[in-house]
């Protein structure tokens, strides 16, 4: 019975995916001298076709910035996004497909993203999701989990983020928040205990755009732990990851 | 050592506080933002008249296939993976699995089991950055190509097993064999490597995972 939950997760998405499969297709005719027809999505595969000024084709679907197409003689391949910009639609309008950029980053309303890190020798692994309020504002939500040779932690943060050049392309940004730590310790450790705190989390670090709609991210926390000792304990995290946004 | 912490924290805390009013001011101006607005419904216009083309650069996928776990035996292993395809080159690929650990040759000898049946289940996670090294086309007969890629992947991720989470360093190569526009069929080799003390010393670990997936682009 093991296997059930990961093949109906799967099945689920295969009806979800054949569900929204209304191909929406795009019929465009080439106006350079030509363009080239290459048979997979990437620089590494051979063309196998050029097609002449005046041919058409079928535009069908996206990936990873190449188009699958079909000419009108029934051959199938892939062209590269600034290829296709090569061609008119029936009406004579230019192709104007939409092609993420950074200023798509600047507006951007959602970012999901993972983050590696260390923290005082332990590494650290993040999750986080953020809502943008504002270019400048926003809130987000990490869950990390924290491994040590001894104990290991999972942590969630609330922090609220000001970045104040959203226009630059590698830009800066500060962070504060608080959350709550739940740390254990290896079995091999008997003595110790399990341990429930509250945290508070102040850092800064710098964004930078990469390529479509993702991001570098780098970044620097210092993270409070107020004990139920009414003392505290401090980490320094250091982290690198990327996220994408919506 | 407190007082330089300290120092840092302060330091950061005015750091953050003039971000913050640096962006209420530009929050302050943004009204002017208005009249650039006007001229942005035409461009956007022009967009919507030509069809959303579907965009498939996430694949999901199941696999299966056997995991050496080092002194414990090798048994079966599954799982779930997503990869994000950045551009042709790079992807980034995250995957959670599930195996489950033999007895070792010393738990067999002296007929003492280390650990119960439930701690025997590891379950694992990480996230990869991949890079298609070789793309390519293979022929079968004369009539049928099939596009592939030979890619590598290295990251990290955690093992558990025996109740403790181990960080976990993973490299490894695959194949991918697009048997159509939507469908992918994965050969991968995998290395996880951590450091655990379950012999009650400090023990460096590699555990060699051989999996076969499959995977639909959405």
């Amino acid at each position: 019975m093991r296997v059930s939950l990961p093949v109906i997760t799967l099945l689920a998405l295969l009806l979800v995916s054949f569900a929204g499969q209304a191909e929406t297709t795009l019929h465009v005719k080439v106006v350079e001298p030509f363009i080239q027809i290459y048979t997979g999505p990437g620089k590494g595969y051979p063309v196998f076709l050029d097609l002449q000024r005046g041919s058409w084709l079928t535009v069908h679907r996206y990936q990873a910035n190449w188009y699958e197409v079909t000419t009108d003689k029934g051959d199938k391949g892939w062209v590269r996004h600034a290829e296709l910009l090569k061609t008119v639609t029936a009406d004579n309008q230019a192709v104007v497909l939409h092609n993420i950029s950074q200023s798509d980053f600047e507006q951007r309303d959602w970012e999901l993203g993972a983050l590696w890190g260390d923290v005082e020798g332990s590494s650290i692994f993040t999750l986080f999701g953020s809502y943008v309020f504002t270019s400048n504002l926003s809130a987000e939500l990490s869950a990390s989990q924290m491994i040590g040779s001894l104990s290991t932690s999972e942590l969630v943060n609330l922090n609220l983020v000001a970045q104040p050049f959203p226009e630059w392309r590698v830009s800066p940004y500060f962070t504060m928040g608080t959350g709550r730590i739940w740390t254990s310790t290896n079995s091999t450790l008997v003595q110790e205990k399990d341990r429930d705190d509250r945290t508070t989390n102040i850092g800064f670090g710098v964004r930078a755009y990469l390529t479509r709609s993702f991001f570098l991210r780098l970044e620097y926390k210092e993270l409070l732990i107020f004990t139920s000792t009414n003392d505290y304990e401090e980490l320094e995290i250091w982290s690198i990851g990327v996220g994408s946004f919506f | 050592m407190v007082y330089r912490r300290w120092q840092l924290f302060l330091t950061s805390t005015v750091l953050f506080i003039s971000g913050m009013s640096f962006s209420l001011l530009a929050y302050a101006v943004e009204p002017m933002k208005a009249e650039e607005q006007l001229i942005k419904p035409e461009v956007e216009r022009k967009e919507v008249t030509l069809p959303r083309i579907d965009n498939e650069s996430l694949e999901i996928g199941y696999y299966t296939g056997s995991m050496s776990f080092e002194d414990f035996g090798t048994n079966s292993v599954q799982g779930l993976f997503i990869a994000f395809h950045i551009n042709e080159d790079v992807f980034l690929i995250g995957s959670i699995g599930e195996t489950t650990i033999g007895e070792s040759s010393s738990e067999v000898i002296y007929n003492d089991p280390m650990f119960s049946d439930s701690q025997r289940k590891v379950s694992y996670y990480n996230v990869l950055l991949g890079y298609n090294l070789l793309p390519g086309e293979v022929f079968i007969g004369n009539k049928l190509a099939f596009n592939t890629d030979l890619y590598f992947v290295v990251g990290s991720g955690s093992t558990s097993f025996a109740d403790d989470d181990y960080a976990t360093f993973v490299y490894g190569w695959g194949y991918r064999f697009l048997g159509a526009d939507w469908l992918s069929i994965h050969l991968d080799v995998r290395n996880h490597s951590f450091t655990h003390y379950k012999f009650g010393y400090e023990k460096a670990v590699k555990n060699l995972e051989t999996t076969i997936g499959l995977a639909i682009f959405f």
